[in-house]
């Protein structure tokens, strides 16, 4: 996301402005419901938390510090308890094996992904999967590190550095993206 | 402090506090890390940073009929609507003002433009009412030279004033006397011309003349007069005649 248009948008939300509501969906509504589809694995339930996280989001517009965190960051949060708590209502929660496939990653929505993130995509195949399992846990799965852990069977401090270490690479493979973009254009 | 920054960055309080899944305690302790160590700024930054990429590497294409459906329970009608009327309202604020303006410009206009008219009229009625006295005054006089009783009385000056020359109507039956001052010889400045009437021996003034542009002149009435005298004498006029001073004189 562009810093400039962050910025336009944030003001607008400062400005209770109902247009901030249409500028966060034609940029981060695919994101967001891809957020919400990897926790609920349902796509009546995944639009449902989508519609409720922007109800969620333009009520909370005032209450957004930008001080606190990046935009993406605050509609990630909205819409990541917002999906947790639709999965935990739906009460499909608690027939559901947690599942940490890998396959996930790459399976949903592969044919429906937008083509710039087709891009990024193909990218996340250079992070080691011990890495994308945590981090799909704790993001999309809406476990704590101690439920990743017993999930994953894994010590809690190895789900601890490993979340930090995959985020660290994450980092290293999108500034690489962004360097080949460059690099290309 | 080195030690602490690092043992801050190895626990997963940044973490919990991106996801916001930490206490509201865990909360402020890592805001003051982030806001007083760049380097725990900078991490966390990073740290959002990579959870976008990781999400965008997940995102799917939303149903088409969503973004409606998002939008619809979206209450911007009152954001709309208080935009809407307050910019009504400020638009009434500014016409109402100019108006206010307006009006009040006009309404002084108006008050001055009365009150110039209600004194020109003002100003044509006392003309009118000057004229008519004046016309009426002239009427009189016209009246009175015209009347058969009156008599016109040619005063010429002697020796002493040969320039003087005045004109005296009498009408006894009317008992009105109008003179007409037509020239008078320049005197000094402490003497004056005075007029006298004869009334059965004794000398009565009639008043101080004086040069008046073919103007008749009222004078006061004198029954019984002889004659009427004209005399130079000091200025502001005499009781009695100063002997030896008449310039001119007309008995009747």
């Amino acid at each position: 996301m562009s810093t400039f248009l962050e910025a336009h948008i944030v003001q607008l939300l400062g400005e209770e402005d109902e247009r901030a509501v249409g500028l966060i969906y034609d940029n981060y509504a695919d994101t967001l419901y891809g957020v919400a589809y990897k926790i609920t694995k349902d796509d009546a339930l995944a639009q449902d938390a989508l519609q409720e996280s922007f109800v969620k989001i333009w009520k909370k517009a005032a209450s957004y510090d930008a001080k606190k965190a990046k935009l993406f960051t605050w509609l990630f949060r909205i819409t990541r308890n917002t999906a947790i708590d639709k999965l935990r209502s739906a009460n499909l929660r608690d027939d559901r094996e947690i599942q940490i496939d890998i396959s996930d990653v790459y399976n949903l929505g592969t044919t429906s992904l937008k083509p710039e993130h087709l891009d990024v995509k193909d990218h996340i195949g250079n992070l080691d999967e011990k890495y994308q399992e945590v981090l799909n846990a704790l993001f999309f799965e809406g476990m704590t590190h101690q439920e990743a852990s017993e999930a994953l069977d894994v010590p809690l401090g190895t789900v601890k550095s490993r979340l930090k270490i995959g985020l660290r690479e994450l980092r290293k493979v999108f500034n690489c993206f962004v360097l080949l973009i460059i690099l290309v254009l | 402090m080195k030690e602490n920054i690092t043992t801050f960055l190895a626990s997963d309080a940044l973490e919990k506090y991106m996801l916001g899944t930490c206490t509201e305690a865990e909360a402020k302790q890592t805001e003051h890390y982030i806001d007083t160590y760049p380097e725990v700024r900078d991490h966390y930054n990073s740290m959002q940073e990579s959870l976008e990429s990781f999400a965008q590497m997940h995102a799917m294409e939303a149903p088409a009929d969503l973004r409606e459906k998002v939008l619809s329970d979206i209450p911007v009608i009152k954001v709309v609507k208080k935009t809407y009327w307050m910019q009504i309202a400020v638009a009434a604020s500014v016409i109402f003002a100019a108006l206010s303006v307006f009006f009040f410009v006009k309404q002084n206009n108006l008050l001055q433009e009365n009150n110039t008219i209600s004194q020109e009229m003002r100003d044509l009625k006392l003309s009118i009412e000057q004229n008519n006295s004046q016309i009426s005054s002239l009427q009189n006089e016209l009246n009175m030279l015209n009347n058969p009783d009156t008599r016109k009385y040619v005063l010429n000056g002697n020796e002493k004033a040969r320039e003087l020359q005045t004109v005296a109507y009498i009408n006894t039956k009317e008992r009105l006397s109008l003179i007409n001052v037509l020239d008078l010889p320049d005197l000094p400045e402490e003497k004056c011309y005075q007029m006298w009437a004869n009334v059965d021996g004794e000398m009565v003034s009639l008043g101080i003349l004086e040069i008046n542009n073919n103007k008749l002149l009222n004078l006061p009435y004198k029954e019984n007069a002889l004659s009427y005298n004209i005399t130079i004498e000091p200025k502001g006029g005499n009781k009695k005649p100063t002997e030896g001073s008449t310039v001119a004189n007309i008995a009747f």
